[in-house]
């Protein structure tokens, strides 16, 4: 009954159309069961004699028959069978209790089915850093209780945050439910021709295809819980970060559609949602690499990081990537609207305020060693992390082993992209004794991440002033150390270098 | 497979390239795809001014009319006096619930702690803002949460007015519309840096790439 021999035996031709028949059966036994007589033969089971689980014609459920999509009548084999994929049908369910194929009872195809969207396995627990922001709000009744979910950083291995692990900021708390056959994107202002598209329409538009970070101006930010512990990890205090990649098509694309007009300057993006949130964008950028993308990972895009649309402003802050993009006003003056003309300020010492910074900039840090990934016996490590810049790419990353008296090169690994997240490693010997490692990267633009006494400089005041979590302290890009005890317990040693 | 001669394979690469060059010297036109909005489309996508006002729309209102409105259509989240309700549904940034009016101070560089026997500085948004306009925003295309941009523009000019004289910027009766509001001075204005809008594209003006990737 071996098939690998039926298959020698028969002549070439009946060979090919065997093994045309196996695939498709193979495809369609794996959902049910084998009907066609000749099929039965090929597989070796007696001819005529049917099968267990034989379901008669009458009892197969409709909604389960392959229809022509053209006449709607059913589909037929040679046979005359009805062609059926038994997906969520009683009688699949039934089988797929007891099966041991398919995954089998110790993946969980028991209680849940599997087959159509995968799951890891139970032995990994890692999830998101859940956090309400400084000022916990009330218990309330709103859809999404949390303000922001933090990505795991210190469980990410490469460079791809994984999609379900992305972080997520939800400003306006509700994530509202957008059906893409009704969702449009509109170009309208200082332009030759305002278009409305469709999601269809975006689709059918070249393409491009990028993996980009997406940060929120305030990671790192002293004021985050937990940031100043001892026992943040990277998550707690990186997580407003993710790298994904993005597919969709260049804004400039759809400008150079609508025809931008001589005076232009700024964009106004802005979503669909419960505030219908929009921010001003210059048009340079806008031009540059700004994507309107629909693409996440080789999905499309999670309701969470904007279903079904986007806007990708690669390297800024994470506000401009206006999520549920509906509009683009092009005009010739910024709003400002409320997330720039307050929140997404900050106030220096001299109190003048900055604002419309928009580019984030060098950050690394190490993601092992750290807390959740302490260092049980001396001998070899090989340090890891990650490393992105706003501005362009990551040209170099330095590590310290000594609590920054001397820096030496890590390995970037290849390719690095441009503001995207850069994996490095460096090979690092512990010698049992108490020591502080940190990172500092060095972009293209040749910025290079600060000391706490460089940074608190650069704010007109000193490393002290930031012990205390503050509101509006945003891009902090200090650099960031761990310090190792003797004991291989590593904890955050923030203002020590 | 027959054996193809190399002269052959030599000539259909040269096609083939010369196909592919050919292909790519010409983009294919996108017209076509995607349609003009209607008119009443772009009117309600439509909303949202600049500093300058050139994109007010026409209509006008008080304060007094304001505070009608704001009575029915605010009063619930924002407070029966413009102080803000925490934990209401619109209270979702780091800071207090969200105030609108009674501000009194603008925005300070806080080295110390807080002096406990000053007055409480209220810092409003027309307190931090640079321009009035912003406040239309925040009520023409972000407010009511939920019902965005739903507000006809009587309605938005009558309650940027209302909070405005909730700041004792302006006077009660004071006509709100496209020429008045646009010049109203808030006193925040100058705090910016830098102050002129022309100046903000200029990076390397500024100095925001170097040395540490943050503006001045």
């Amino acid at each position: 009954m071996n098939s690998k021999e039926e298959q020698k035996n028969l002549k070439p031709s009946s060979r090919r159309r065997f093994l045309k028949e196996s695939a498709a059966l193979a495809g369609l036994a794996a959902v049910g069961g084998i009907r066609s007589a000749q099929a039965q033969q090929a597989f070796g089971l007696p001819a005529g004699e049917r099968q267990v689980g034989w379901v008669p014609e009458g009892s197969i459920p409709q909604q389960n028959i392959l229809r022509d999509p053209w006449t709607g009548e059913p589909l037929r084999d040679p046979e005359g069978n009805p062609v059926v994929d038994w997906t969520g049908s009683p009688q699949w369910e039934k089988y797929r209790q007891g099966a041991r194929g398919l995954g089998g009872p110790l993946y969980g195809t028991r209680d849940k089915d599997f087959r159509l969207y995968g799951y890891r396995s139970r032995y990994v627990t890692s999830t998101r850093i859940g956090t309400n922001g400084a000022n916990c709000p009330m218990p309330t009744n709103i859809k999404t209780p949390f303000f922001s979910l933090l990505s795991p950083l210190e469980d990410q291995m490469g460079v791809i945050t994984p999609t379900s692990l992305s972080f997520m900021d939800e400003h306006g708390y509700e994530i509202p439910d957008i059906d893409p056959k009704t969702h449009t994107l509109t170009i309208q202002g200082m332009v030759d021709k305002p278009l409305t598209f469709t999601m269809e329409d975006l689709m059918r538009l070249p393409s491009v295809s990028r993996i980009h970070t997406v940060e929120c101006n305030s990671n790192g930010t002293v004021n985050h819980s937990n940031r100043l512990q001892p026992w943040a990890t990277p998550g707690d205090i990186y997580g407003e970060l993710s790298c994904n990649e993005y597919t969709g098509v260049l804004l400039s694309t759809l400008l150079q559609m609508a025809g931008v007009q001589r005076g232009a300057s700024w964009i106004w993006a802005g979503a669909k949602d419960s505030t219908n949130h929009t921010k001003s964008v210059p048009l340079p950028k806008a031009m540059d690499d700004a994507i309107v993308a629909y693409g996440q990972n080789g999905e499309p895009l999670r309701p969470e990081q904007g279903f079904p649309l986007r806007l990708l402003t690669p390297g800024w802050e994470g506000v401009t990537n206006i999520k549920r993009l509906a509009r683009i006003k092009v005009t010739n003056e910024p709003g400002p609207f409320l997330r720039e003309a307050r929140i997404y300020t900050t106030i220096r010492g001299d109190g003048k305020i900055r604002w419309f910074q928009f580019m984030m900039p060098p950050k690394s840090v190490i993601l092992r060693p750290g807390p959740s990934h302490p260092v049980p016996s001396r001998g070899y490590y090989e340090i890891r992390g990650m490393a992105w810049s706003g501005q362009g790419r990551v040209r170099r990353v330095e590590i310290t082993t000594d609590g920054g008296r001397t820096w030496k090169d890590a390995q970037l690994q290849e390719p690095v992209f441009p503001k995207a997240i850069a994996r490095f490693v460096f090979p690092w010997t512990w010698n049992g004794e108490e020591v502080t490692l940190a990172s500092r990267c060095t972009d293209d633009q040749g910025a290079l991440q600060p000391t706490i006494a460089e940074f608190a400089k650069h704010w007109g005041t000193t490393p002290e002033w930031f012990k205390t979590p503050r509101s509006s302290v945003w891009r902090f890009n200090v650099i960031q150390p761990w310090k190792v005890a003797g004991d291989g317990r590593v904890t955050n040693a923030i203002f020590t270098v | 497979m027959r054996y193809l001669p190399f002269k052959h394979f030599v000539a259909g690469m040269a096609v083939f390239v010369a196909g592919c060059v050919g292909a790519l010297a010409q983009t294919p036109s996108l017209s076509g795809i995607g349609r003009a909005p209607t008119p009443e489309e772009l009117a309600v996508l439509d909303k949202g001014a600049g500093p300058s006002g050139k994109d007010l729309p026409s209509g006008k209102g008080t304060a007094k009319q304001g505070a009608g409105i704001y009575a029915i259509k605010c009063a619930m989240c924002h407070g029966q006096n413009g102080e803000g309700i925490t934990g209401a549904p619109s209270s979702q940034t780091f800071f207090k619930a969200a105030r609108l009016g009674g501000g009194n101070a603008t925005p300070k560089w806080q080295s110390g702690p807080r002096d406990p026997n000053a007055p409480p500085e209220i810092i409003s948004g027309s307190f931090y803002f640079a321009f009035p306009t912003t406040i239309w925003n925040a009520i023409a295309v972000y407010m009511p949460q939920f019902r965005a941009g739903s507000l006809t523009p009587d309605e938005v000019y009558s309650l940027t007015a209302y909070v405005l004289f909730k700041n004792n910027l302006i006077k009660e009766e004071d006509v709100m519309d496209r020429e008045t509001l646009p010049k109203v001075r808030l006193p925040n204005r100058d705090a910016f840096v830098p102050n002129r809008i022309e100046d903000l594209q200029d990076w390397d003006k500024r100095g925001c790439r170097l040395p540490y990737g943050v503006c001045p």
